[in-house]
């Protein structure tokens, strides 16, 4: 019993000094971050998809209407057979390089690539995308909101 | 036995079950060192990591990923060294309960497969219920160290037999 006095006294002294100490160690250090970060839909997309072109919902549904839209999606095919938005095709990560040339195949049809994945939290679609414009090809975009703002939405799914 | 309680008789007290469980601490602080200090380099990265659990309010995420890794460390080179040990150890033991916590709620509640952000290849969810084991078995390893490791071989230890204190 003693000890695990003796022990709670020393891990309050410890994490105090931690919590002291990364708080200043984050305020002097040039790659530190906001002590209150921002997580809404907006910042992640700018956290994941950066640079890369951006399509919102909305927007992929109208070209998606027109029947000028072609999907990718980047999901693990598990989800990808579990639904997914129509004639979409089904492209993860790690399959850019392997499946370069059906890429490529897809950008010559003229329509526009949109690549998805699960929703505004998954990094998967702006890897590929950022994968496949290492690989040459540049003009994919990303939807952020994803799937399920897709179904959200109440869009078509097959 | 001091007032400590480091010193006492006994199979706990044996030379080898000493030896065994001070090799265990500090094999255990070695590990949180190292996992708080890759923390500590990116910690952008790691407060993504920290987000993509959703168990946290966002508005705590980034505080989170600021001082946890610290703890961590702190919490690590105590049990390296030998100093604080149950103090260390009491964290240490803290902090797998809420990582073994946290990796199950969202193992049962499907984040990962649902999500698809962190790989639901098979392989990888073998791997992820071995972390669940794994976090598990450190965290007997810690609760030993905390309660029978009687820091004879600690720099604590040296510390007060340099001071001419009672070992």
């Amino acid at each position: 019993m003693q000890r695990l006095r003796r022990g709670l006294l020393c891990a309050f002294v410890i994490v105090a000094a931690a919590i002291v100490l990364g708080m200043v160690f984050n305020l002097v250090r040039p790659a530190g971050i906001p002590f209150v970060g921002d997580w809404s839909p907006k910042a992640l997309t700018e956290l994941h998809a950066g640079d890369l072109e951006v399509i919102h919902l909305d927007d992929a549904f109208e070209v998606f209407s027109k029947g000028q839209a072609l999907f990718i999606d980047a999901r693990e095919p598990g989800a990808y057979t579990g639904g997914h938005i129509p004639n979409s095709v089904n492209i993860t990560p790690e399959q850019a390089a392997e499946r370069l040339e059906e890429v490529r195949s897809m950008l010559k049809t003229g329509r526009i690539l949109i690549a998805y994945c699960y929703d505004v939290d998954c990094p998967l679609s702006a890897e590929l995308v950022k994968k496949l414009r290492e690989l040459g090809l540049g003009t994919i975009k990303v939807m952020p909101e994803g799937w399920m703002g897709w179904m959200d939405k109440g869009y078509p799914y097959e | 036995m001091n007032e400590q309680g480091y010193v006492k008789k006994g199979f706990i007290d044996a030379k080898l079950v000493q030896v065994i469980l001070s090799a265990a601490r500090v094999v255990l602080g070695a590990l949180f060192l190292y996992a708080g200090a890759i923390k500590i380099m990116d910690p952008a990265a790691f407060a993504l990591a920290v987000y993509n659990y959703h168990i946290l309010p966002a508005g705590l995420v980034n505080m989170t990923a600021i001082t946890l890794p610290w703890v961590e460390f702190i919490a690590g080179a105590c049990l390296v060294l030998g100093l604080w040990i149950p103090g260390g150890a009491l964290i240490v033991s803290c902090l797998l309960m809420v990582f073994t916590v946290a990796l199950g709620f969202n193992l049962s509640r499907g984040l990962d497969i649902a999500c698809g952000c962190f790989s639901t290849s098979p392989v990888a969810e073998k791997i992820t219920w071995w972390y669940l084991l794994r976090d598990s078995s450190l965290l007997a390893a810690t609760l030993l160290v905390m309660f029978a490791d009687h820091g004879r071989y600690s720099l604590e230890r040296v510390l007060r037999v340099r001071l001419g204190r009672n070992p």
